[in-house]
């Protein structure tokens, strides 16, 4: 069963701060993360863009959920309720 | 985890900003410069952001970065990254292969494969901005009915100066990649309209900018309406942003009030300054970089820079 936690980040921030997050609460160094199961971003992109990427419009809302198990992409419902699904693992997904 | 994009900046914007070519190779102990004539290339070894960029373990990581860039540019063309995923491991390597030895031919026969052209060679389309809601449907359409519906991965690199310039060389020295404004938004297009050259693209992708006089974008108000949503959540984190010291970039323009007079000043696409007349959909597909991104670095004269 995967544990889902939401998180609030303003979308200005670059996805960096979530993955510094991300490593800080799981105490690791190297960590493989994805959006909505599907690509790695560039640490450097916004939130927001990977927002609007991911869900084709401009977010009221910009919090992120994590998820620790890996899902195919097609059973992620994402993105309608002002959430961009982040999901990791600690070792490599998807080639 | 190493980084395509930032091991690949566009030409035009290092050769505008020196300093981020700093940031471009790391490796592990050494720090070696070099002087290339064009401009100044610094490798640095050691003490590179490594919250930014990791360290290249070799040509592996590069490519995990390029592939995972052809996925989010997948992810945005299709909604989703099938067509990559479902690569076979041989076309992986000749497409890797053609990349890295410069190879059209071979690059253009494997990346066809994929399917992620939307861009037809006629050039009339019409800009949009739809919701994902519709843009399931939109791609079923799309096969279906042979409309032009579909969305152009762009990044641009955009660095707005308020100080007027006539030469390029007299225009401010860019010394921090925190003064460039990273953003990742696609083109969108919905059916057939009038041709969309360049200038209009630029001006969809930048409504913080020219969002008052591009009336032939149906969604203008929309996406300056998103933006002043944008800039209300920035009160909350504005604090961080002063501690990290950045500068203020176009996120704190007013948003609600496009810059009448912004101007841009240039614009550059794979190191050339293409006209801004031409055909958005031929930039598209003779600009395009080998994942499917469109870099476009701009420089945009604004008449102040405004904050909230």
């Amino acid at each position: 069963m995967c544990s889902i936690l939401n998180f609030q980040i303003a979308g200005t921030d670059k996805f960096a701060k979530v993955i510094d997050f991300l490593r800080r609460q799981l105490h690791r160094e190297t960590l493989f993360v994805y959006v909505n199961s599907a690509f790695s971003p560039n640490p450097d992109e916004l939130v927001v863009d990977l927002y609007n990427e991911a869900c084709g419009s401009f977010p009221e809302v910009s919090s992120v959920e994590y998820r620790n198990e890996i899902l195919p992409v097609d059973t992620i419902n994402f993105g309608f309720d002002g959430k961009l699904v982040v999901n990791y693992a600690c070792s490599m997904a998807w080639g | 985890m190493s980084n395509y994009d930032q091991w690949c900046f566009p030409q035009a914007l290092v050769a505008s900003s020196s300093v981020l070519i700093t940031h471009m190779l790391f490796f592990s102990t050494l720090q070696v410069e070099l002087n290339c004539g064009i401009f100044s290339l610094q490798v640095h070894f050691r003490g590179y952001p490594g919250n930014i960029l990791t360290p290249c373990d070799g040509e592996d990581s590069v490519k995990w970065s390029f592939i995972n860039s052809l996925k989010e540019a997948a992810y945005i063309i299709n909604g989703n990254c099938k067509n990559i995923m479902n690569m076979s491991q041989s076309d992986q390597v000749d497409l890797w292969r053609a990349v890295v030895n410069g190879n059209l031919e071979a690059y253009v026969w494997v990346s066809s494969k994929l399917k992620l052209g939307a861009l037809g060679d006629d050039f009339s389309v019409k800009l949009s901005s739809s919701s994902l809601k519709s843009r399931q449907s939109n791609v079923e359409t799309d096969t279906a009915g042979g409309l032009k519906i579909g969305r152009i991965p762009v990044r641009l690199y955009v660095w707005s100066v308020i100080e007027d310039f006539d030469d390029l060389e007299d225009a401010p020295y860019c010394d921090s990649w925190n003064k460039i404004s990273y953003i990742n938004r696609p083109v969108e297009f919905n059916g057939e309209g009038k041709c969309v050259t360049l200038l209009d693209a630029v001006k969809f992708l930048l409504p913080e900018f020219f969002g008052d006089n591009s009336s032939m974008i149906d969604s203008t108000s929309k996406l300056v309406a998103g933006d002043e949503e944008r800039i209300h959540s920035d009160e909350s984190s504005s604090r961080s942003t002063e501690e990290s010291g950045e500068i203020p970039h176009e996120e704190q323009v007013d948003l609600s009030r496009p810059s009448e007079n912004a101007e841009i000043k240039l614009l550059r696409i794979q190191g050339i300054e293409p006209k801004l007349e031409i055909p958005f959909a031929w930039v598209v597909n003779n600009l395009m970089n080998p994942e499917h991104f469109l870099h476009i670095c701009v420089y945009v004269k604004v008449p102040e820079l405004l904050t909230i």
